[in-house]
């Protein structure tokens, strides 16, 4: 259980050897960079600018990203809901520098894909512009002519559109001036509909006059579209131009396709530039001379000696590696063994230690894996979640992060399996009678049942948090006894323990018959407040602030009060999981015992047991967070530490395999 | 009818407890998905981290429903009806309440916190965990409620 110890190390090499340092560097992943300060007075010190170079590599590698995105639009990678499990493809260093050879093709690919997809694009939207105009002018497909002509020599022709629906005759009753005289015209009604109909009229050109009006008096519009050949043939022509656009897109699109096979080199890219970034980010670290180079940084104690010696015998330089400073801000990395590692993501989530915290993880695991078990309090679900973690533990060997959870869910698992086990419940209150080895074994509770003894329940709550509050204010008090204010240790936290232990001695009065047992309690309570009246004032500089403050302190009573309270939601959560899967039991068997009965118990079974696992998986996890987050570190952990973050190979796709030439 | 007053009583406390706090839920699971699905457009990857903060005014509505599902249990409709004098009753009905306006009110309070913390996961996804736990601070409100009605209708057929 522990903090990683940290050294300061700083390396002085030669300018030449410079990258294939860093490089090395990179690969072990040890040595958490330091910005280089060069000092006022030192001449010939300089930084070297990298940026350009990182932000080539963040353009090539969004353009990778691209191209990824728009492949797997059109050819969809075939991907099992496992995958995401899985740990990342191993390569040697030989394969590594081929495929970083291909790293110029590679992008030159992601280019051309991300060309195509634009051509692409650009198709759709003519496309759809060339759709939507021979859809508008489907309607006056029936004419002839343009829908621009306006006659010939000897004839006027009125070509366009009136609001309404028309018939023929209506309309050729509309053009007569008066209702004697005829108008020699060839009427047609080209299109009609609800609100609007298409005309065509073709009459002689003395006629032009008295058609115009009468047709303004009707409300004739221009046509919306004027053509320069008879729509038909136009909307033949758009279609042609249709299906060429859908070949043409087809094409680009298989050519996408085409190069799919590129996919993992893409893939591998995207990596070997994300890690050239950050290489280029760790030059900017550091400071050159004119023939030398000087890195500086942190490394684990534990990992010095061997980067020191493989350093030396590959490179000519000097290497410093000394204790940091105490007023150091040096980085923090937790070490610790199973069970505890796999919940350090939950403590640095929350803030790394400072340089005067302990590392809180292997008492909080003890707490985390137990409260978690009693919130989710499900046997069945306990067995579920152990199982599954595990199966994927060992067939997809998950890494890192991933890793981590998978445990730490089976560990919650096996806890919940122990606290269901105590509560009799598997699956609600699906109760089963298991025959084994001829001896009928019935899963009723071991302990109690919480739902029919709440009370039971709810003072257990209290008793676990109570006793993590206390073993909090001792995290605490070791702290301060460490530092040397042993006095502070005492007043601070054993005054409150007193007080505690009295208030329990009267509490367990009322239980036992132990004559003036009370009394006692309420002594030993008295003795722990005074002490703390007399004593939590004392920085304070006068008589009355000093008094002042030690009242004020005890009213952090209250406080402590509510931070047990606060354990109630293990009880809370703890029944919920229980009652609503037995509702669910209860919803199944409806259907009585028949195959349909069978069949409906087995569907709301699965389902119901499903929705009931995720939400109180849910509940448990973020309570129990809150639970060490709130209750827990707020008694000892300070935080504000930085975390530990090493130069090192940071990829997500592929990883070297473990080195076995010397390169 | 009036002999059955108690029964009826119970019965509309267990309404009232899986109806308000329900409809408190869906307000707030509502409020906090409209937020979250407007993050999703842009990041689609974000999903997984925004449904937790979703799904958290979700669970009063499941107190109510627990808090329900007890009475119903303890008048006996869900086997053979118990007799419920018309005190029973009503006190069923009162210790209803405590889980449905706590669940109510603090799964609408537990939506606004979440939607502030959609835009955390929005803009800095590592803190999201941060987020979660402001959320679930609101939550043990509900939770007291919660218990104190489930530790009333557990004890009503004692009276």
């Amino acid at each position: 259980m522990a903090k990683v110890r940290m050294k300061r190390i700083e390396i002085i090499s030669l300018l030449t050897d410079g990258k294939s340092i860093i490089e090395r560097l990179q690969r072990r992943g040890v040595v958490d960079l330091l910005q280089y300060e060069i000092p006022d007075d030192q001449n010939g010190i300089e930084k070297i600018d990298t940026s350009p170079s990182i932000q080539l590599f963040e353009r090539n590698s969004a353009a990778v990203r691209q191209a990824l995105a728009i492949l797997n639009e059109y050819s969809p990678e075939k991907q099992s809901i496992m995958a995401s499990f899985e740990p990342r493809t191993a390569i040697s260093t030989a394969e590594f520098g081929e495929m970083a050879e291909k790293t110029e093709m590679s992008i030159r690919t992601a280019n051309e894909i991300i060309k195509l997809n634009q051509k692409i694009n650009e198709n759709k939207a003519s496309l759809k512009a060339r759709i939507q105009y021979a859809e508008s002018l489907e309607a006056w497909s029936f004419l002839e002519v343009p829908t621009g002509f306006v006659g010939t020599s000897q004839t006027a022709a009125f070509i366009g559109t009136l609001t309404g629906q028309w018939d023929r005759e209506r309309l050729i009753e509309s053009l007569k001036p008066d209702p004697d005289t005829d108008i020699p015209a060839e009427v047609e009604i080209v299109y009609s509909f609800r609100e609007q109909s298409g005309i065509f009229i073709l009459t002689h050109k003395e006629y032009q006059e008295v058609c115009t009006q009468a047709l303004r008096k009707l409300g004739f519009a221009q046509p919306p579209i004027i053509t320069e050949k008879p729509p038909s043939v136009v909307i033949e022509e758009y279609r042609q131009a249709i299906d060429e656009l859908e070949q043409e897109n087809e094409r680009l699109i298989s050519d996408i396709i085409s190069r799919a096979d590129m996919r993992q080199q893409l893939l591998f890219t995207l990596d070997y530039l994300a890690m050239r970034a950050d290489k280029y980010n760790a030059l900017q670290d550091i400071a050159i001379t004119r023939q030398t180079m000087i890195i500086e940084g942190y490394i684990p104690a534990e990992n010095a000696d061997s980067l020191v010696k493989e350093l030396n015998e590959k490179y000519l330089l000097s290497i410093t590696v000394s204790e940091p400073d105490e007023d150091e801000n040096a980085p923090v990395a937790f070490k610790n063994s199973m069970p505890a590692a796999a919940i350090e993501d939950i403590t640095s989530s929350y803030s790394m230690p400072s340089k005067d915290d302990v590392d809180p993880n292997p008492v909080m695991a003890f707490f985390y894996y137990l409260f978690f078990g009693l919130m989710l309090s499900d046997a069945g679900y306990g067995v579920l979640m152990a199982l599954a973690c595990g199966l994927i533990l060992k067939f997809k060997k998950p890494e890192g992060n991933m890793k981590r959870n998978m445990q730490k869910f089976m560990l919650c698992g096996l806890s919940t399996v122990f606290w269901g086990a105590l509560f009799g419940s598997w699956f609600g209150s699906f109760v089963l009678k298991v025959n084994l080895f001829g001896q009928e074994i019935s899963l009723s509770p071991i302990w109690f049942d919480p739902v029919a003894q709440p009370m039971t329940l709810l003072i257990l709550s209290f008793a676990l948090g109570f006793i993590q509050v206390v073993v909090g204010l001792g995290v605490k008090f070791y702290m301060l006894w460490r530092s040397g204010d042993k006095l502070g240790a005492v007043f601070d936290i054993g005054f409150w323990w007193v007080l505690f232990a009295g208030i329990l001695t009267v509490l367990a009065s009322s239980m036992v018959s132990i004559p003036r047992l009370d009394t006692i309690g309420i002594g030993v309570a008295a003795a722990g407040a005074f002490g703390l009246l007399l004593t939590q004032g004392r920085s304070s500089p006068s008589i009355f602030g000093k008094l002042l403050g030690g009242l004020g302190s005890l009213y952090g009573i209250t406080g402590y009060f509510s931070d047990i309270l606060s354990y109630c939601r293990l009880m809370a959560l703890g029944l919920v999981t229980g009652i609503i899967g037995t509702v669910v039991n209860t919803i199944g068997s409806m259907g009585g015992k028949g195959i349909a009965g069978t069949i409906l118990f087995i569907i709301v079974f699965i389902f119901g047991h499903s929705v009931n696992l995720g939400i109180n998986v849910l509940g448990a996890y973020v309570h129990c967070n809150r639970l060490q987050y709130v209750e827990f570190f707020s008694k000892f952990y300070e935080g504000g530490g930085r975390p530990y973050s090493p130069l090192k190979v940071n990829t997500k796709h592929y990883k070297f395999k473990e080195e076995t030439t010397n390169v | 009818m009036f002999d059955q007053m108690g029964i009826l009583l119970a019965i509309a406390g267990a309404v009232v407890a899986a109806l308000i706090a329900c409809i408190g839920s869906a307000k707030g699971v509502g409020m906090v998905s409209e937020a979250a699905t407007a993050v999703v457009i842009e990041d689609p990857s974000k999903f997984a981290k925004l449904l937790i903060l979703q799904l958290l005014p979700g669970t009063q509505g499941l107190y109510g429903f627990v808090v329900a599902v007890m009475v119903l249990n303890g008048i006996g409709v869900l086997g053979t009806i118990n007799d419920i004098s018309t005190s029973q009753g009503l006190a069923y009905f009162v210790a209803c309440l405590p889980v449905a306006i706590g669940g109510w009110l603090s799964a609408i309070a537990q939506a606004r916190v979440a939607v502030t913390g959609v835009s955390i996961v929005s803009k800095t996804p590592n803190e999201s965990s941060k987020a979660i736990i402001s959320a679930t601070l609101v939550e043990f409100y509900a939770l007291l409620s919660f218990i104190i009605s489930f530790l009333m209708v557990m004890n009503i057929n004692k009276l």
